[in-house]
């Protein structure tokens, strides 16, 4: 079964559930991108979404998505080398998400 | 897992907010979104746009004076300082104290407008005026003015210098119509001698003789012209005459040079002959200088001299011919040979 694995740090996997019952998952070190996200899911505290691996955001599953593809997209080109010309983000964020988005990153601090 | 770098990467607010920014007239709502995250967004947007973030977003309200009051100054420049210089209270409700400039602002640009728009309009109707307009239709025609009498309506015929003279001759005229004198035959020969009561006739042309002349058809001595004695009943009418002919001869050289031309033509001691040669010759000449002058004109002294270089048509009264050099009704001014100098 591909359960997370809270002992493999890498390449574990998170769940994030979105209020209208979309579930992503996501790598745990693209998760840690989000400071929010790293405080729940840290070991050292003992929140359930540590225990479970599982974050549930107040938000839809369209603002979640764009989210975690924000995630993905930092994790990508954080450490990227000069030679390597980083893609527009702002692209790829529509207008009418743009307010819900902005309020998820304010949450999420990312 | 380390701790990301956001080195070249942006933060998801951020992009948002840039987003939000950039479409901004496209939103009628920033919804629930605290006033600290949309405060970049607020103070880069349009009162009105503010106005109706706030409608929608009542909360903002209460948190948005200070962007109000930015709005203000950048509008309307120092709003806190009053008309004489110093330094007003910072109103309540920066919101309100925009709104209210602003109105203030509309009515002066109208006021402004509608003084323009009247100056501009008072020009085209001025210009309208003098514009040329092509049309068929008669223009209506004004009202005739009733004249109070026997009076001109306007300006009086402008009088030329020869109206004058002749109007002014004629009254001389009148002076002179006096019990005729008989001229004396021998005024008409040699001039030095003479010394006749006739020389009244003949003082006009020595008087006008005086005068200079630019221009003597005949090249007689002047002295034998000049010399005349004159009696002295005719001296007063001399002296006016002499006037006359001044005058006359001041603006019109063709009466007095024709004048004199007889004067002097006759003092010679032309033969019998000699009258109508010499009227045919000064016709000829005159006539192109004498042909301003009115051959109507009443016998007055000086135009009549001058009417005499005109032949008469032919078949007028049997002294056409003796009338051919001077026409006077008087026959005291008769300078016909047939006449004054038997």
């Amino acid at each position: 079964m591909a359960e997370e694995n809270t002992a493999d740090t890498a390449s574990a996997w998170v769940r994030i559930n979105s209020v209208d019952g979309f579930s992503y998952l996501v790598q745990r070190n693209v998760a840690l991108g989000s400071g929010t996200l790293k405080g729940m899911l840290s070991t050292d505290s003992n929140f359930m979404e540590a225990t479970n691996n599982t974050c549930s955001l107040q938000e839809r599953g369209a603002v979640v998505e764009k989210a975690v593809e924000y995630l993905a997209y930092k994790a990508q080109y954080a450490n990227a080398p000069q030679s390597v010309d980083i893609p527009d983000f702002t692209e790829r964020i529509p207008p009418e998400l743009a307010l819900e988005l902005l309020m998820a990153a304010d949450f999420l601090e990312m | 897992m380390s701790e990301v770098e956001d080195s070249r990467v942006r933060s998801l607010s951020q992009l948002c907010l840039r987003v939000i920014s950039t479409n901004i007239n496209d939103y009628q709502s920033l919804g629930d979104l605290p006033y600290r995250l949309v405060k970049p967004i607020l103070e880069k947007c349009t009162p009105e746009a503010l106005l109706q973030f706030e409608k929608a977003s009542p909360h903002l309200k209460a948190e948005d004076q200070e962007i109000w009051e930015d709005l203000c100054y950048k509008h309307f420049g120092d709003v806190r300082r009053a008309p004489d210089g110093s330094e007003l209270a910072a109103p309540k409700s920066w919101r309100k104290h925009f709104v209210v400039c602003r109105e203030q602002e509309a009515i002066r640009v109208e006021v402004a407008g509608a003084r323009l728009r009247e100056k501009y309009q008072r020009l085209e109707a001025s210009k309208r005026d003098r514009q040329l307009i092509f049309t068929d239709n008669v223009p209506p025609m004004k009202r005739q003015k009733m004249s109070g009498g026997g009076f001109t309506w306007g300006a009086t015929k402008p009088r030329t210098l020869f109206d004058k003279a002749r109007s002014s001759a004629k009254k001389i005229k009148a002076v002179y119509r006096g019990p005729p004198i008989q001229p004396s035959p021998a005024s008409w020969t040699d001039s030095s001698s003479s010394s006749s009561s006739s020389t009244s006739s003949f003082s006009l042309p020595s008087s006008l003789a005086k005068t200079s002349t630019p221009y003597p058809l005949i090249p007689a001595p002047k002295s034998r012209v000049v010399q005349r004695p004159m009696p002295g009943s005719a001296t007063a009418h001399r002296s006016l005459l002499g006037q006359l002919a001044r005058e006359s001869e001041a603006t019109q050289k063709r009466p007095t040079v024709v004048v004199k031309t007889i004067s002097k033509t006759m003092v010679v001691g032309p033969t019998p002959r000699a009258p109508p040669t010499l009227a045919s010759i000064l016709a000829a000449r005159a006539r192109p200088s004498g042909a301003g002058v009115d051959a109507d004109s009443a016998p007055a002294p000086a135009p009549p001299l001058s009417m005499a270089v005109r032949l008469p048509p032919p078949a007028r009264a049997k002294t056409s011919a003796a009338n051919a050099l001077f026409m006077p009704k008087n026959r005291a001014y008769s300078q016909l040979p047939s006449r004054a100098r038997t």
